[in-house]
C-alpha cells in the first residue's frame, strides 16, 4: 500500500470542514421571512382576512338567525293585530246594534209579559260594553215610556212610517197591555158596534188627533165615553176593528198597529205597572 | 474558510515503539507498538503487517494487521485481520474476509470510560514521554 492510496483512505474518513456563510444563506432562501415581521405585533393582511372570515361565518349565522327571528316575529305580530282586529269589529258591530234587536221584537210579542233583558243570551262582551258605555242592559227601556203618556208624535210615525220601526218605537210597558185588554172581550165588543158613540170624549181626541187625521175609526175609538170604562180598553179594543182588515188573519199584524192608539190612552197607566 | 489539509501519521514498517501513542489526527501503523494507540479523530488505520499490543481506541478504526487487546470505535470499525480480545463499537462493524476474532463483540450506545486510573496513568505516561 503506497503512500496514495493511504491518503485515499483517510481521505475516505475525514471529516468535511463545516462551512456556516449566512449571508448565503440568507441569499439563498430570500422568501423566508425576516424576523421583526413575526416579531412586530401587526398581523399580515392574509392573517387578518383568515380571521375576519373564520369569525364572520358565526356572526353572520347569528345575524341572519337574528333576521329571521324578527321577520317571524313581525309577521306574528301582524297575524296577531289582523285577529285581534277580526275578534273586535264583529263585536263592535254587534254592540251598537243590539238595542235595536232588543226593542223591535217587544210589540211582535205584545201578548208575552214585560222582557227588559236582551234577546239573546248575556255575555261577557255585553258586560264589558255595558260597563264601558255606561249602559246597563235595562238601558234600552225608557223610563219616561213608563211614566209619561206617550208622546203624540209617536203615532203619525207609526202611520207613516213602516212596521219596522213602529215596532221599535214601541216599550215593553205597552206590550203589557195588550193580555190586559184581551182579558176582557165582552166589553170590546160593545165598542165594536158603537164606534160613533166614542167620539164624545174631548180628553182623549187631544192626544189621538195626530192618529185620526189619518184614521177616522181611530178617532171614534178616542172620542168613546171615557166615564163607563178605562179609556185603555176601548182603544185597545178598537184597533183591529179600526183598520177593516180584509181577513182575520191580518188582527196579529194588526195588533202592532194598534199600539200607537194605546199609549193614547195611557195617561193613568202607570198605575198599572 | 479554507479546508484544512488532510493531516495523517503514518508508522512505516521496520519501526517499533514501546509505549502509548496518543494523537488528534488520522494514524497509519505498519510497525509494531508495544503499547496503547488512542486517535481523537480521523481513522486509525492498523495497516496490514502492523501490530498493537495493548488497547486501540478511535474514532474510525480499521483493523487489517493484528491487535492484542480490546478495541473501542465511536464511529466506523472495520475489521480484515485479527483481534484477540474484546470490541466495543458505538456505530457501525464491517468484517472483512480475513477477519479474526478472538472475542466478544459488544455494542454500546454512550461513550464511557471504564476505568478511569488508566485514563490517569496515560496522560501521565503521555506526560512522562513528553
Amino acid at each position: 500500500m503506497d503512500i496514495r492510496e493511504i491518503q485515499a483512505l483517510h481521505a475516505q474518513y475525514t471529516a468535511q470542514p463545516v462551512i456556516i456563510d449566512l449571508s448565503s444563506h440568507t441569499a439563498a432562501m430570500p422568501m423566508l421571512p425576516a424576523p421583526e415581521r413575526s416579531a412586530s405585533g401587526l398581523l399580515p393582511p392574509r392573517a387578518l382576512l383568515s380571521k375576519m372570515r373564520s369569525a364572520g361565518r358565526p356572526a353572520l349565522l347569528a345575524l341572519a338567525i337574528a333576521a329571521i327571528a324578527g321577520a317571524g316575529g313581525v309577521s306574528a305580530a301582524r297575524i296577531w293585530q289582523a285577529m285581534h282586529a277580526t275578534a273586535h269589529v264583529p263585536h263592535d258591530a254587534q254592540t251598537p246594534g243590539r238595542p235595536a234587536p232588543a226593542v223591535a221584537p217587544q210589540p211582535a210579542s205584545a201578548d208575552r209579559p214585560v222582557n227588559a233583558a236582551p234577546p239573546r243570551p248575556l255575555t261577557s262582551g255585553d258586560l264589558d260594553t255595558a260597563l264601558t258605555s255606561g249602559r246597563t242592559p235595562l238601558s234600552h227601556v225608557d223610563p219616561k215610556a213608563l211614566t209619561a203618556p206617550t208622546p203624540v208624535v209617536v203615532a203619525p210615525a207609526h202611520d207613516s212610517q213602516p212596521a219596522a220601526v213602529t215596532q221599535a218605537a214601541a216599550s215593553p210597558i205597552r206590550a203589557t197591555r195588550a193580555p190586559a185588554a184581551a182579558a176582557q172581550p165582552p166589553q170590546a165588543s160593545e165598542p165594536d158596534a158603537t164606534q160613533p158613540a166614542q167620539r164624545q170624549d174631548p180628553a182623549l181626541t187631544t192626544r189621538v188627533a195626530a192618529n185620526t187625521a189619518s184614521n177616522p175609526a181611530s178617532q171614534a175609538e178616542s172620542v168613546q165615553p171615557a166615564a163607563t170604562r178605562p179609556a185603555l180598553r176601548p182603544i185597545h179594543h178598537i184597533k183591529p176593528h179600526r183598520e177593516p182588515a180584509p181577513s182575520v188573519a191580518h188582527d196579529a199584524p194588526a195588533a202592532p198597529a194598534a199600539q200607537p192608539t194605546a199609549p193614547a190612552a195611557k195617561s193613568g197607566d202607570v198605575q198599572l205597572f | 474558510m479554507k479546508s484544512q489539509p488532510l493531516n495523517v501519521t503514518l508508522l512505516s514498517t521496520g519501526l517499533s515503539i514501546h509505549g502509548n501513542v496518543i494523537l488528534d489526527h488520522g494514524l497509519s501503523s505498519f510497525g509494531i507498538v508495544d503499547g496503547s494507540v488512542v486517535s481523537n479523530s480521523g481513522l486509525l488505520h492498523i495497516g496490514q503487517g502492523g501490530m498493537v499490543k495493548g488497547q486501540v481506541e478511535g474514532e474510525h478504526v480499521r483493523i487489517d494487521g493484528t491487535v492484542e487487546g480490546d478495541v473501542h470505535a465511536r464511529g466506523v470499525l472495520e475489521i480484515n485481520g485479527r483481534v484477540k480480545g474484546n470490541v466495543y463499537y458505538y456505530g457501525t462493524i464491517r468484517l472483512g474476509p480475513r477477519a479474526s476474532l478472538e472475542g466478544q463483540i459488544k455494542r454500546k450506545s454512550e461513550l464511557t470510560i471504564e476505568n478511569s486510573s488508566n485514563v490517569q496513568q496515560l496522560s501521565r505516561a503521555a506526560a512522562g514521554n513528553a
